[in-house]
């Protein structure tokens, strides 16, 4: 029973679990976001930058 | 159907439309009794903003909070966006029911220019008379003025002073119940018949193949010959709009060329001539409603009066430094007794834990993991505060116009212009919404150059690595007896990353192809006493966003490196540091080859690789592997631990003053933040400029620290 983990390993472990899922998602959705308009923040990105108006 | 064609049931859509600066974002929070940020200077709000409300008949209505614009013909990206929303409700799409024209009373003759464009929409127009505070009452015959412009009402009021919005509210459920505007009348411009004949083809086809209405017709047709801007504001009306021929454009483009040689033959500037129509009318509009033009503003004088020394050319940037060596001054000595608190609070809730709990794992993730990587990101909770506090007075009181001002020379100089300032200025607070303001800047050149040297000014999160190294490293003396050597530290720091900035906006400038036009006018606000309800409110937000960082991405990222400094466990017959041998450790000695020709060893470069989270981040990180290091039962100082650690093989202190200098420098220059990647990425719609970003900012840190650590150690440091 020795090798049996204690409660506080449990513990510990699935807080190191989730911190690094949590890190991993917050990579992911940094970087593969929709790109939104600056019009508002749900809106579709247009082609603001493709367009470069003379204004 | 088109939206606001639907039963009185839906939800009563209300835009909010105006000049830059004359406080439509004010309105909106009083109508919406939201916060969005509100400021004393141009373009604060880049991007759509909505919110409900409930309307005392009962009504639900969604207010639309655009950016600022002076007028509908766009001349920045800003104004694109205003331009591109009032096509679409020209066609139906979106369109509101009514529209409120905020106008500053204090500058009528500028704002109603596009009041009288908003006129010609069709679409029901209430003017809040904003800023009434600052004219003489009587002034203003707003009764008349709502007569001369054929709108629905005009609503004397001031948002500061949070007057005024009872009646606007009044007046939008008149219109709530109203029924449409009648749009049979022509537009008021008084076009010599010359022109209005040889404007007839444009105006033909407006109202054959768009079926707008007389008035809009003209308006639309002046629009689109003024700028080509306003014409490719139907390069995709074919294709966007239902029922529109597709070849409108192409046909649009062919009768501007030929109207814009008709009227150079008739003496007439097509760049200026809605203009001067407009103008013709506001001015007989104005000497008609205005008692007194001449006295209509009791600012004037007084803001006048204070830039002939602020904006003097050699007493206004002296006064700049001074104020910004002030402010960085009081971070360090108003944060000194609340960070203690905090501290003191954090070491008492790590050892009531080491106390009450049993000794295990958990224990010592919570006590070395958690509160050691969090709590000592918090201890700099203060620090941000009050240099967000000082930096939105600066704000809102004006001076930073005044600064993007002075700025305009010099930027002039290294290929950008004053408009530039503002967002480069927003960045000492945090990169991401300097990038979003950014969108101000009419040319592309211009703004992309802006966007890629905006992260080298020093945001509020290299806050903490400044004074971590600063109060732990530099000397607390004074220089002359009255300036602090911490304290010039730091500004060094800031200015050091400005100019650089600066420099390579030059660079860039020569390799980065001319796309589009630029032009700088801008408007100086007047001074004002800052609305300290709006700058609590920042500072709150600030506070906000740099707890939840630290309570999610910093916390994640504490208990991973806590897992990672602590495994595999070392066996007892290694001895010195146990850090050393864990995968965090053996991570860090990867890249301390890279690295250590700047002074660095592996600890830092732990925090480095774990900094590209957040830059405060390496301050969690060192606080997590010192405590983890730390073999007794207790909760570590990381300033202390600095200072005290040592090399088990010299016995010498591991760092210096010249590594903490090496240290300081790779964070003003190092590409360190995610978040404003992934924001440059969604600003210019692509991966190259982000990655860009990332390899100069990265090349220019390690040469900086390089040339800074060995010319430090080749001088005998």
């Amino acid at each position: 029973m020795e090798k049996m983990m204690n409660i506080q390993e449990v513990i510990a472990a699935i807080l190191g679990i989730i911190a690094l899922i949590f890190i991993v998602k917050k990579l992911f959705t940094e970087f593969t976001r929709p790109q939104s308009s600056s019009k508002c923040d749900k809106c579709p990105v247009t082609k603001e930058f493709d367009n470069k108006t003379e204004f | 159907m088109a939206p606001n064609s639907s039963p009185k049931k839906e939800v009563f859509r209300i835009a909010l439309l105006g000049n830059p600066n004359s406080g439509k974002t004010a309105i909106f929070n009083l109508l919406t009794k939201l916060r969005h940020k509100v400021s004393n200077y141009p373009g604060v709000t880049v991007e759509q903003k909505t919110g409900l409300i409930r309307l005392k008949n009962g009504r639900m209505a969604e207010v639309i909070d655009l950016p600022g614009t002076y007028s509908l013909t766009p001349e920045s990206l800003d104004e694109k966006i205003v331009a591109e929303e009032v096509t679409k409700w020209i066609h139906n799409i979106n369109k509101p029911d009514v529209i409120i024209s905020v106008v500053d009373a204090s500058n009528l003759s500028r704002n109603l220019y596009l009041t009288t464009q908003l006129t010609d929409l069709g679409i029901p127009v209430v003017m809040a008379l904003n800023m009434m505070d600052r004219v003489k009452s009587g002034t203003i015959d707003h009764h008349l003025l709502k007569e001369k412009l054929g709108i629905q009402s005009v609503i004397p009021m001031s948002a500061k002073q949070k007057w005024g919005v009872d009646q606007l509210l009044e007046q939008l459920i008149d219109v709530s119940e109203s029924s449409a505007i009648d749009q049979s009348f022509m537009i008021p411009l008084n076009i010599p018949s010359q022109v209005s004949e040889v404007l007839e083809p444009v105006t033909d086809l407006f109202r054959e193949h768009m079926r707008y209405s007389p008035r809009l017709a003209v308006a639309q047709a002046l629009r689109i010959i003024t700028r080509k801007s306003a014409l490719e504001l139907y390069s995709n009306v074919g294709t966007d709009f239902e029922g529109i021929d597709p070849t409108i454009f192409e046909k649009l483009l062919s009768v501007r060329e030929n109207f814009i040689q008709k009227l150079g033959i008739l003496n007439y500037s097509h760049r200026i001539l809605e203009a001067t129509l407009r103008y013709a009318l506001i001015d007989q509009i104005i000497n008609d409603v205005q008692a007194d033009r001449t006295k209509v503003l009791n600012e004037v004088t007084r803001s006048e009066r204070l830039d002939r020394i602020l904006t003097h050319k050699w007493l206004g940037p002296v006064i700049f430094i001074s104020i910004m060596y002030l402010i960085f001054q009081s971070v360090f000595t108003f944060a000194a007794g609340p960070m203690d608190w905090i501290d003191a609070l954090i070491h008492r809730l790590g050892e009531t834990i080491l106390k009450t709990m049993e000794s295990g794992m958990l224990r010592d993730l919570i006590v070395d993991g958690v509160i050691g990587g969090v709590g000592a990101i918090l201890v700099f909770l203060p620090q941000i505060l009050i240099l967000v506090f000082f930096l939105t007075i600066l704000e809102d009181s004006g001076y930073m116009a005044r600064v993007a001002f002075m700025l305009d020379k010099m930027m002039t100089k290294v290929g950008l212009h004053g408009r530039s300032a503002l967002p480069l200025i927003s960045g000492y607070a945090c990169a991401i919404p300097g990038i979003m303001a950014s969108r101000t800047i009419d040319s592309w050149k211009e703004r992309l150059i802006t966007i890629l040297i905006l992260p080298l000014m020093s945001c509020s999160a290299r806050l903490p690595v400044y004074t971590l190294l600063i109060g732990a490293f530099i000397p607390a003396t004074t220089i002359g007896g009255f300036i602090s050597l911490q304290g010039l530290v730091l500004v060094f720091m800031y200015i050091l990353g400005t100019g650089v900035a600066f420099i390579l906006g030059w660079i860039f400038s020569k390799f980065i192809p001319v796309q589009g036009k630029s032009s700088f006018v801008m408007e100086m606000p007047p001074y004002r006493f800052p609305i300290m309800g709006s700058v609590f409110h920042q500072v709150f937000t600030r506070g906000k966003l740099f707890i939840k960082n630290a309570g999610q991405i910093i916390l994640a990222i504490s208990i991973v490196l806590w897992f990672i400094a602590s495994f595999p466990k070392s066996p007892d017959s290694i001895n010195g540091n146990r850090v050393e041998h864990s995968y965090a450790g053996k991570l860090g000695k990867l890249v301390e080859p890279i690295i250590e020709p700047l002074g660095f060893d592996w600890k830092i470069g732990i925090g480095l690789i774990t900094s590209f989270a957040a830059r405060e981040v390496m301050v969690s990180t060192l606080a997590t592997l010192y405590s983890v290091e730390n073999e007794d039962d207790s909760v570590v100082h990381l300033s202390e631990a600095l200072v005290n650690d040592t090399d088990p093989d010299t016995g010498k202190p591991r760092y210096n003053i010249l590594i903490a200098l090496s240290l300081m420098i790779f964070y003003v220059f190092a590409a360190q933040c995610m978040a404003t990647f992934a924001i440059v990425k969604v600003e210019t719609n692509s991966w190259k400029w982000p990655i860009f970003m990332i390899c100069y900012m990265s090349i220019l840190a390690y040469g900086s620290s390089f040339l800074v650590y060995q010319g430090g150690r080749w001088l005998g440091y």
